[in-house]
């Protein structure tokens, strides 16, 4: 970002192969999120009757989705939806995912 | 901000090229500008207005609702967004990764990407010809067509014939005829009574049918459907005489809607990169074409299944792509795709169905995870909670068609 700093023409007179900014693939939980955003709305604070994740405690949305991954029964609608992405998530992606939308405790 | 790793030097500078502006090219430019703003994104788009085929269906009750589903790209001149290009492409150049655009120029990128939808195969039909397309309008490219649908079911006549004829797999939306008879049949319910909706199917099964047939058989005396091997094979149309022909029959609807079968567009084709198969394969951790390296094909023109070629399905490939293609040009492996879909569909306005599809690369091929898998239950499971379910994913269909708008496309706080 230093490079943002110098004077124009010294800037424009880098070598072409310098980076400005290094390219670095998303992580997991990034990933995942724009999953889960594509239904619960920009950075998952929900859209008409898609519920906000945004916001809520971390362990309460840790708690739903392990719910839904430890009991098949909760997979009646309309959970229907949510019990199937729940039960393909694996136990730190699912931490990772509440926290990434949770507040803290 | 993470510091660069060597392997990622390489890749600062480079560029996507992509075709196609829809929910595949669009999400994924999109999420290339999230994850690697220093990257150089180009899409270009045909200059024609753009409407939503998801609730294009609804929008056939309500015309008035139809400008609702146009997509007008303002996101798109915005800072940090893609640059947008409103222009038609004229050919592709797989080995050089280039687009040829209608008025001459001629684009680059390291990466291509192609995401241009589906093309009418209407010469599978005999006798489709400019009559036939103006007599039995299709409206499975939503705008001005679905006005057009719209309009002509105003003018059916109670006590009339109102046609669909559906092609064989694969094609765009496989729910969406499902999806349109329902809501049709609804709406000739209250207003045409005596008019009669016949399904003239060119297969046997199709997807979430018993639970489209149980909300028929509860809801819609007035809608019959024949499959394939009820003789409902689609053989001739004439749009001269407005008669439709099948395997056993012929009919002279009051409306009808032929929806005909459809392939990858001739731009792909004519490339070579359908193989020959009328759709293109592709390799699942990137959708990188096998016969084209560095030229990837996203959305409804690629080979995907398991995958349904949907605007959810094109959305998540699109961003599965992005994270693709930043690990390709920075030089380290791809991760492994997150892929998922949900195809949500109205049974009435008020009542909605879902099926939901996860999905891993296994062995090179794209499987369905079982664990991940599945559809709304059946009215006898639900018993006298059926009409508060249904009514919920109604909501929720409407709450995700909000959502991907935003995702897709950009759109602003305007619609929220
Ligand atoms: C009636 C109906 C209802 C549907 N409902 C749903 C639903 O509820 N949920 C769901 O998930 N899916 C639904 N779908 C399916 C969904 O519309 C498609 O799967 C989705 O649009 C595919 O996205 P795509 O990006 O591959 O193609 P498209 O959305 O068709 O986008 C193609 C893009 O390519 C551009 N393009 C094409 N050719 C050229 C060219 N030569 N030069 C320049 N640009 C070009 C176009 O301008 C456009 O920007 C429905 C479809 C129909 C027909
Ligand atoms: C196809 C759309 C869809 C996707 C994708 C989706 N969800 Fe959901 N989610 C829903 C629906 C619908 C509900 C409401 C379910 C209900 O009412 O029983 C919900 C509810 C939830 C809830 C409970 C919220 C509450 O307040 O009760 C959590 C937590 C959740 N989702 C997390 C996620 C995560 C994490 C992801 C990504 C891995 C995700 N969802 C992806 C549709 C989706």
């Amino acid at each position: 970002m230093a490079r943002r700093c110098l004077p124009w023409l010294a800037l424009a007179s880098l070598p072409l192969a310098a980076p400005l900014l290094a390219l670095e693939p998303p992580s997991t939980v990034a990933r995942w999120a724009a999953a889960c955003n594509g239904c619960h709305g920009p950075e998952g604070r929900g859209s008409g009757a898609m519920p906000a994740l945004r916001g809520q405690s971390a362990d309460a949305l840790a708690a739903k989705l392990q719910q839904w991954q430890d009991d098949p029964a909760a997979a009646t609608a309309p959970g229907h939806v949510m019990a199937r992405f729940a039960a393909i998530l694996e136990p730190e992606t699912l931490r990772a995912l509440a926290d990434h939308y949770g507040t803290a405790p | 901000m993470a510091p660069p790793s060597a392997a990622s030097s390489r890749g600062s500078h480079a560029s996507v090229l992509i075709l196609g502006a829809g929910f595949a090219g669009a999400s994924l430019a999109w999420a290339l500008k999230r994850w690697a703003p220093n990257l150089a994104v180009t899409v270009v788009a045909a200059p024609e207005r753009y409407w939503t085929c998801p609730f294009s269906n609804t929008a056939l009750l309500a015309p008035t609702d139809l400008g609702t589903l146009e997509v007008r790209y303002d996101a798109f001149s915005g800072a940090g967004a893609p640059t947008l290009i409103r222009a038609r492409v004229r050919a592709v150049e797989p080995e050089h990764r280039a687009l040829i655009l209608e008025d001459g120029r001629r684009l680059t990128g390291d990466k291509l990407v192609l995401a241009p939808g589906i093309e009418l195969a209407t010469e599978a039909i005999d006798g489709y010809d400019d009559a036939a397309a103006a007599r039995f309008p299709h409206a499975w490219e939503a705008g001005p067509e679905s006005l057009r649908l719209a309009e002509r079911l105003r003018a059916v006549p109670d006590g009339g014939l109102v046609v669909m004829t559906i092609p064989p797999n694969p094609y765009r939306c496989p729910p969406g005829p499902y999806e349109r008879a329902s809501l049709l049949a609804w709406w000739l319910q209250r207003h045409r009574p005596r008019t009669k909706l016949l399904l003239l199917d060119g297969k046997d099964r199709f997807t979430k049918d018993a639970l489209f047939k149980a909300a028929w058989e509860a809801r819609y005396p007035n809608l019959e459907w024949q499959g394939l091997s009820n003789g409902a094979g689609l053989r001739r149309v004439d749009g001269k005489t407005g008669l439709i022909e099948t395997d056993f029959d012929r009919f002279s609807p009051d409306l009808g809607n032929v929806i005909p079968p459809q392939r990858a567009p001739a731009l792909l084709r004519r490339a070579g990169l359908d193989g020959g198969q009328g759709w293109c394969p592709i390799e699942p951790t990137g959708f990188e074409s096998p016969l084209a390296k560095d030229v990837h094909i996203l959305g409804d023109a690629a080979i995907a299944n398991p995958m349904p070629k949907s605007a959810f399905a094109a959305n998540s490939q699109g961003k599965a792509c992005a994270a693709a293609l930043i690990a390709d040009l920075a030089g380290v492996p791809r991760p492994d795709p997150i892929l998922l879909n949900t195809c949500y569909s109205l049974v009435a306005p008020d009542a909605g169905i879902a099926v939901v599809g996860s999905y891993a690369v296994k062995g090179g091929r794209l499987e369905s995870l079982a664990a991940g898998s599945g559809l709304s239950p059946s009215p006898s499971a639900l018993g006298e909670s059926v009409s508060t379910v249904r009514g919920a994913e109604a909501a929720h269909a409407r709450g995700w068609y909000e959502s991907i708008r935003v995702d897709a496309f950009r759109e602003g706080g305007s619609r929220s």
